[in-house]
């Protein structure tokens, strides 16, 4: 576990000072709702009914970024070497590098729950089930994310392949989360407890299934 | 030599129940009360299904048995890759067949039902996996990572059918009965049926034996070309000294 | 008949054809390619010998 917080901070670190994520994934994020804003039309009457599932569509894709952006950091002078040479546990790798993408990803819903407030005029009601799918949701995204990324890594195709295998798996995380979002911000909250107990589910799944195959995966190339 | 001549009778076996299967399909048996002549495609719909989802959960059963160290060879590997490339055709098939069965049914090539909708997402799911396995690298690295890709895989299925059953029953859509389970299966049909899973079986074997093949010769002449170039090298070196 | 009955069971047919034709003859042109001349005409043992 001290491993986990040791390589998410190493992570965490390094985006802080490179600053890729603010100037480029956020700007993506922020350009892909006002597509989808151009896409559906000026009208509110459209736009904010559909927010929710906007919203996590732009969260998914920006989290394929965020993702590649993970294991970018590992490639260069021979970092992932290292990172495996380390005696750190890979089970801790794999915690750490979630931990790090989850942080980021929250840090961007954040700001996109902010961006569909002003430009689809949603009404951002049921702020506990917001919060609490946006925490599943997302440690689900992280911990799938972080395992295909460990798959694609050091593949010359790696950019074109990791959308493919990450984008269909991730798809019970969009539902979940955007009914439950549905849900708040229709003003019943209570209706997306169900979802968010199925995101959980995926979450925990997911943590799981990382946490065991981490160790194979990282052994390889 | 036995193994192949087993092969080679899967095979015939296999050709001569498809053959039944569509001749009794489409001339013998009678037509349905509800569904017309449609209920024909019955016969070969469900096989298809069947024997995708048997073509995964194959798949995944020798990618877990590859995972664990004890059981790890590279016949597994070779076993889930071929299984799973079988079991994508029989997935486009059963989209294909399915999308053709509700067209005239309910007048649209394609609901989101939850069956429907995992299918499709399968489909997707284990194109990912062949890309992926295509990807060429070390053979042990190539397995390990395909694996785990198809554990993943697998374990998605039953979420997404779950999550999807009840989005759609949230939405209180008219509902529709995609397999015709209100259907009196009797008779010649039923037989019919029958034939049609087991010689779709049997295609699934012998398709996924000979693909099997294919891949270990590609294996071993990659072990070949690679021993050769090997041994080059070695022979220029000899030369220097 | 309909016409879709007809094409669901073309379909199916012709692509598993197709499919399986498609197998059997990269398995045989592999299988020839084993059998032939992989490495050119060397004696057994001569790189020892070197």
């Amino acid at each position: 576990m001290r491993d986990a917080w040791l390589v998410a901070g190493k992570d965490l670190r390094i985006e802080f000072r490179s600053r890729v994520a603010v100037n480029q994934v956020i700007p993506f994020a922020a350009a892909v709702i006002l597509l989808f804003g151009l896409a559906l039309g000026p009208s509110r009457q459209v736009l904010a009914p559909a927010s929710a599932g906007l919203f996590w569509v732009a969260v998914l894709l920006s989290s394929v970024l965020v993702t590649q952006r993970s294991f970018a950091v590992e490639a260069s002078d021979g970092a992932r070497d290292a990172l495996r040479l380390s005696g750190l546990d890979p089970a801790g790798i794999f915690l750490g590098k979630a931990l790090a993408v989850a942080v980021e990803l929250l840090a961007l819903e954040a700001l996109l729950t902010f961006g569909v407030a002003v430009l689809y005029g949603a009404r951002l009601t049921g702020a506990l089930v917001l919060f609490a799918a946006c925490v599943a949701a997302t440690v689900g995204l992280a911990a799938v994310g972080i395992v295909y990324g460990a798959v694609a890594s050091g593949l010359r195709v790696r950019e074109t392949l990791l959308p493919l295998l990450f984008l269909p798996v991730a798809a019970p995380v969009l539902l979940g989360a955007t009914k439950a979002w549905d849900e708040a911000l229709k003003g019943t909250p209570s209706g997306g407890l169900g979802w968010l107990s199925l995101l959980a589910v995926f979450a925990v799944l997911y943590v799981a299934i990382g946490t065991v195959a981490f160790g194979p995966l990282l052994e390889e190339s | 030599m036995t193994r192949s001549r087993i092969l080679t009778t899967t095979g015939v076996l296999a050709l001569v129940g498809i053959a039944a299967t569509v001749w009794l399909g489409l001339w013998v048996t009678p037509n349905a009360v509800n569904f017309g002549d449609l209920v024909r495609l019955l016969y070969i719909h469900p096989p298809m299904a069947w024997v995708a989802f048997l073509a995964y959960g194959m798949a995944f059963l020798s990618s877990l048995g590859y995972l664990w160290r004890r059981t790890r060879d590279p016949r597994l590997d070779r076993l889930a890759g071929a299984s799973a490339e079988v079991g994508v055709v029989f997935t486009g098939l059963t989209l294909i067949t399915g999308s053709i069965w509700g067209r005239p049914t309910w007048g649209v090539w394609w609901t989101w039902d939850p069956l429907l909708t995992t299918t499709a997402l399968l489909f997707v799911l284990y194109l990912g996996y062949l890309a992926l396995r295509r990807v060429p690298g070390d053979p042990e690295v190539v397995a390990r990572r395909s694996a785990i890709a198809a554990l993943i895989a697998f374990v998605d299925v039953p979420i997404v059918y779950f999550s999807v059953s009840w989005w759609r029953s949230l939405h209180q859509a008219p509902t529709v009965d995609l397999s015709g389970r209100h259907l009196y299966v009797h008779g010649s049909m039923a037989w019919t049926l029958l034939l049609g899973f087991v010689s779709f079986t049997l295609a699934y074997a012998w398709l996924t034996a000979h693909r099997y093949r294919l891949a270990a010769l590609a294996d071993r002449e990659a072990d070949e070309g690679l021993r050769q170039a090997l041994d080059e090298r070695r022979a220029e070196g000899e030369v220097l000294v | 008949m309909s016409g879709y009955v007809e094409a669901g069971y073309g379909v199916v047919l012709v692509s598993l054809a197709g499919y399986a034709l498609s197998v059997v003859s990269r398995e045989r042109k592999a299988r020839r390619r084993a059998a032939g001349p992989l490495l050119p005409e060397r004696a057994p043992g001569q790189q020892d010998e070197a």
